[in-house]
């Protein structure tokens, strides 16, 4: 089985601090009306598509899936198309998980897992500690810059923000749904989601999460 | 009388000779004091052949300390450290570097081709298999490695290969230019320092330590962190305080109670200094010896040292005892009743410990020849000097020490009558103990560690937390760099053929032979011809042909930005043959099989790197030595006395001395739960011991002056070996408690196996 890089982790990750983000959202009260807000969801499952931007590419590279998380017990993220792959965060490390069953440890992310984490359970001195959140000069989007160092390597800039979209992927309608992750060297990839916040995950999810 | 002239003459320019060259090895000579324990024990045959190469990979290592803080305040507490620790002279702050992806990236570009996972080498023939690898590469979200080399490695091959070689090396983590390891979701800052001053002193040792532990106390108290630590630094400074007090303590105790001993026996001041003078001449002569045959001292050789006190007082006593028959000495050295039996007594001692000289325990070496000089030195002191001391011959034993001796040997020519149920009773002692309590040997070298137990803990900690605890070293050695790169992989192959759980952290991913990159470039070559690579290239409509191969050399790797870690896990050296290279291989998660082991074994350059497993199977292969060897004495005891003092009278000593020699080891046991060879070794002296008792019971009978000379012989030894039992060596200890034992054994069964008793002897002399 081939081997999912740190580095996919991480961005998951981010992913998951911007779903998450919203925990943080009572830091910023003086926030524009045109940025989009954080609101707090535990738990949620939904669907994600992923286009890759690679300078010496001419064309995006696209992926789709589904993922799904728990903020007590961990995040999934699985790619079906073009190929199926498996991403899962767990209490005890991070996995990638083969068409099979079959997963193995991704050694080395521990702290951006403890880093994830803290934001998870709303702790925003930790989300602060670890971005500089600033408002971002595109209309209906954050700017974040990571502080540390291990995301600062590989990513220049997070922007959070919330396209309109014919389906809504949440009741208030500033919240998140677009991602773009701006690499240092100058690849890109943009992340559209649409999440549904749940009291449970499925059971099937749970147990591979465990 | 010319003869004692010419005598006396000798003493005192043999004396002169001795000073002056002791004077010219103390101040001219090249020796040094040591007191790591591993230095002094044996090493097998396998490990001297690598010893050359362990040194060029570990000794730098030797010099490291590593330092862990965990906590609120740790960076703060690590920020600190790393200033404060520039005011401990001879300590500097060696930062763990991380290597930037870009700069590995492009320095792996030109050697793209020859490297293939084993993912990618296992799908070469399937264009499917080839594109779905790529794929899952492409769509990772933010991938640095193939951000990095897409472009110029557009198969991807090199980007899952430098992923998988640097996450199997990264067992550390970095934030904000700080290492870091998480342990049970505890984030530990590591903070690596190295001991820049070469070949360091013990005392300075002591010194760095004492600041290093007074730094880390601040530290630990102002930011309220957990700060641990290891280094063999801490553990050298340790064992030299230690072995420094119980050298001072011992010794003072030791004196004390031997003058103590002299004082009650003889009550004027002429016997405590010639013990003291003895005594001094004794210790100079072996302290001069150890200068001249050996490089460095062993602070653990002063400490056994220590028991030359209760030896040479022997002689003192003996001197003493017999003073007033060295009156007319001066007319003629041959009638001295002294002669025979203390020069016969030297030879046996003396015989005792030269076995031990050719030890392969340097420790054991060293304290053989301090005995051995030590007690000539004495010997001929006692027989040429102290007969010279005005008023010697007046000394006389205390009316006290007389009339204990009186009720001494009234006790013992009683328990003369029962000698046959006195043996009967030491061999049912003997089998009963051998049968219920089976003599056992544990051999483990850990078992002799004298380091306290916290700084053993906080080694253990450090080295969970950094996952090594339980990991294996192997030491791979060749003339070239490239046969060394080629066993490496053919040891790796070969243990994860079996072993496939095994991690194997090693250079041998970011290196790989030349033989592999050739055979890698080979392969890819034949699946680009074939096709196979077509639809990963059409992924991202890039072009990279198959250039000619060029390979990447050890040379090239030292001055890529991984020239750091390549230096850590592979080094040269100069055997005087030319050089010689070494790497080291560190295996986890599972301990090598007994079939890797064997295999490890007959490959003659490989080497498991275990000092501690190595040394305790090389004390294990000594101790079998020493049992022959103590076998062989028993015999040549045997023969001794049977030939000297016939059948029964030879039989009795015999009993005497082996019995109190097996009492001594089988109580050993008893009172500590397992022997080593110290107390085997122990056994060595207390037959050199325990036949001098023999021989003088049989030269000159149970009497009142044989027995006031041999009790306060016996009461010295036993105290002077006993105090050793308080040692925190566990090796030390083990020898005091074993002969102490024995000495006390053949106190009570040297007397008894005496032919003659002649209770008049004190009112006739």
């Amino acid at each position: 089985m081939t081997l999912f890089e740190r580095s996919n982790v991480i961005a998951m990750l981010l992913l998951m601090l911007v779903i998450c983000f919203s925990a943080g959202a009572e830091n910023y009260p003086d926030e524009p009306l045109n940025q989009p807000t954080l609101s707090t969801m535990p738990i949620a499952s939904g669907s994600f598509v992923q286009r890759k931007y690679f300078k010496v590419l001419k064309h995006p590279i696209k992926s789709q899936g589904e993922l799904y998380f728990d903020v007590s017990i961990g995040l999934l993220w699985q790619t079906e198309q073009p190929i199926y792959s498996a991403l899962l965060l767990k209490k005890s490390g991070l996995f990638t998980e083969n068409g099979t069953g079959d997963s193995q440890e991704l050694k080395g992310a521990s702290a951006i897992s403890q880093v994830l984490l803290n934001i998870m359970s709303g702790d925003s001195e930790q989300l602060a500690k670890n971005f500089t959140i600033n408002a971002s000069t595109i209309d209906h989007c954050l700017s974040l810059t990571p502080k540390l160092t291990q995301l600062a390597k590989i990513i220049d800039n997070v922007q959070l923000c919330h396209i309109n979209t014919p389906e809504k992927n949440q009741q208030n309608l500033n919240d998140i749904n677009h991602i773009v992750l701006h690499e240092h060297s100058g690849n890109r990839t943009e992340i559209t989601l649409q999440l549904t916040p749940m009291t449970m995950l499925p059971e099937a999810v749970r147990a591979r999460l465990q | 009388m010319r003869d004692f002239n010419k005598l006396k003459k000798l003493y005192w320019l043999q004396l002169l000779a001795v000073f002056l060259l002791g004077g010219y090895l103390l101040f001219f000579g090249q020796w040094r004091i040591e007191s790591n324990l591993l230095s002094i024990l044996p090493h097998s045959a396998q490990q001297q052949d690598f010893s050359a190469a362990e040194q060029a990979l570990f000794k730098s290592k030797s010099q490291q300390l590593l330092v862990l803080i965990a906590g609120d305040n740790a960076l703060k507490a690590h920020d600190a450290l790393a200033m404060k620790v520039h005011d401990v002279a001879n300590v500097s702050l060696a930062p763990l570097i991380e290597p930037s992806l870009t700069d590995i990236a492009e320095f792996y570009r030109p050697f793209r081709h020859n490297f293939l996972t084993s993912s990618y080498l296992e799908h070469l023939d399937n264009s499917q298999a080839l594109a779905q690898l790529a794929t899952k590469q492409i769509i990772q979200v933010a991938n640095p490695f193939v951000s990095e080399t897409i472009a110029t490695a557009p198969r991807l091959n090199l980007a899952e290969y430098l992923q998988v070689a640097l996450s199997n090396l990264a067992d550390v983590e970095f934030d904000q230019g700080v290492a870091f390891v998480n342990v049970q979701g505890q984030r530990y800052l590591i903070s690596r320092l190295q001991v820049t001053l070469d070949g360091l002193d013990l005392n300075t040792s002591v010194d760095i330590s004492a600041k290093l532990q007074q730094l880390f106390n601040d530290i630990r108290n102002v930011e309220k962190v957990e700060l641990i630590y290891s280094g063999i630094l801490f553990h050298t400074a340790e064992s030299t305080r230690q072995a420094k007090t119980e050298i001072s303590t011992f010794g003072v105790l030791s004196l004390v109670a031997v003058l103590l001993l002299i004082w009650s026996a003889f009550r004027s001041m002429l016997p405590l200094w010639s013990a003291v003078l003895v005594l001094s001449i004794a210790s100079a002569y072996g302290f001069i010896a150890i200068l001249l045959f050996f490089q460095s001292l062993h602070l653990l050789t002063l400490v056994f040292a220590i028991t030359l006190i209760g030896v040479v007082i022997d002689y003192c006593f003996h001197a003493l005892v017999y003073a007033d028959r060295q009156k007319n000495l001066q007319q003629d050295q041959k009638s001295n009743p002294l002669t025979k039996p203390l020069v016969l007594g030297f030879i046996t001692t003396a015989i005792g410990y030269f076995i031990l000289v050719f030890s392969p325990l340097t420790l054991l070496s060293q304290v053989a020849v301090f005995m051995i000089f030590g007690l000539f030195g004495a010997l001929i002191t006692v027989l040429a000097l102290l007969p010279q001391l005005k008023g010697f011959n007046k000394i006389t034993s205390s009316a006290s020490a007389v009339a204990f001796s009186q009720q001494g040997v009234n006790v013992f020519s009683n328990l003369v009558r029962y000698k046959k149920m006195i043996i009967s009773l030491l061999v049912f002692s003997l089998v009963s103990l051998a049968v219920l309590a089976p003599i056992k040997f544990d051999d483990d070298v850990r078992l002799l560690n004298s380091s306290p137990k916290w700084l053993i803990e906080q080694e253990i900690s450090v080295a969970k937390a950094l996952n090594y605890h339980h990991s294996q070293r192997l030491i791979i050695k060749a003339k070239t760099t490239q046969e060394m790169l080629e066993i490496q992989e053919q040891v790796i192959d070969r243990v994860l053929a079996n072993q496939a759980n095994i991690r194997v952290k090693g250079i041998n991913k970011l290196l790989p032979s030349i033989k592999r990159q050739q055979q890698h470039h080979a392969l890819l070559a034949k699946a680009d011809e074939q096709g196979h690579f077509q639809a990963v290239l059409a992924l991202s409509g890039l072009d990279d042909p198959v250039n000619a191969f060029k390979p990447l050399t050890f040379q090239d790797f030292l001055q890529g930005p991984l020239a750091a870690i390549g230096e850590s896990y592979i080094a040269y050296y100069d055997t005087g043959n030319g050089l010689e290279y070494a790497s080291w291989l560190e295996l986890s998660q599972a301990p090598l099989s007994a079939e890797n082991l064997l295999w490890l074994a007959e490959n003659p350059h490989v080497s498991l790197y275990d000092t501690a497993s190595d040394v305790s199977d090389a004390l294990g292969q000594y101790r079998q030595g020493i049992l022959w060897l103590l076998a062989s004495a028993f015999m040549v005891v045997v023969v001794i006395l049977f030939a000297k003092y016939g059948l029964k009278a030879g039989a009795l000593s015999a009993i005497a001395t082996i019995g109190s020699a097996l009492l001594a080891l089988t109580l050993s046991q008893l009172f500590s739960s397992h022997l080593n060879i110290f107390n085997l070794l122990a056994v060595l002296l207390i037959i050199a011991l325990a036949i001098d008792y023999v021989i003088f019971y049989q030269e000159h009978g149970l009497q009142v002056k044989t027995f006031l000379a041999i009790s306060l012989s016996a009461l010295s030894s036993a105290a002077v070996f006993g105090i050793l039992v308080f040692s925190a060596t566990p090796a030390v200890s083990s020898f005091g408690l074993t002969v102490m034992i024995g000495i006390v054994s053949i106190f009570i069964l040297a007397p008894i196996a005496t032919k003659n008793i002649n209770l008049n002897d004190m009112r006739s002399s």
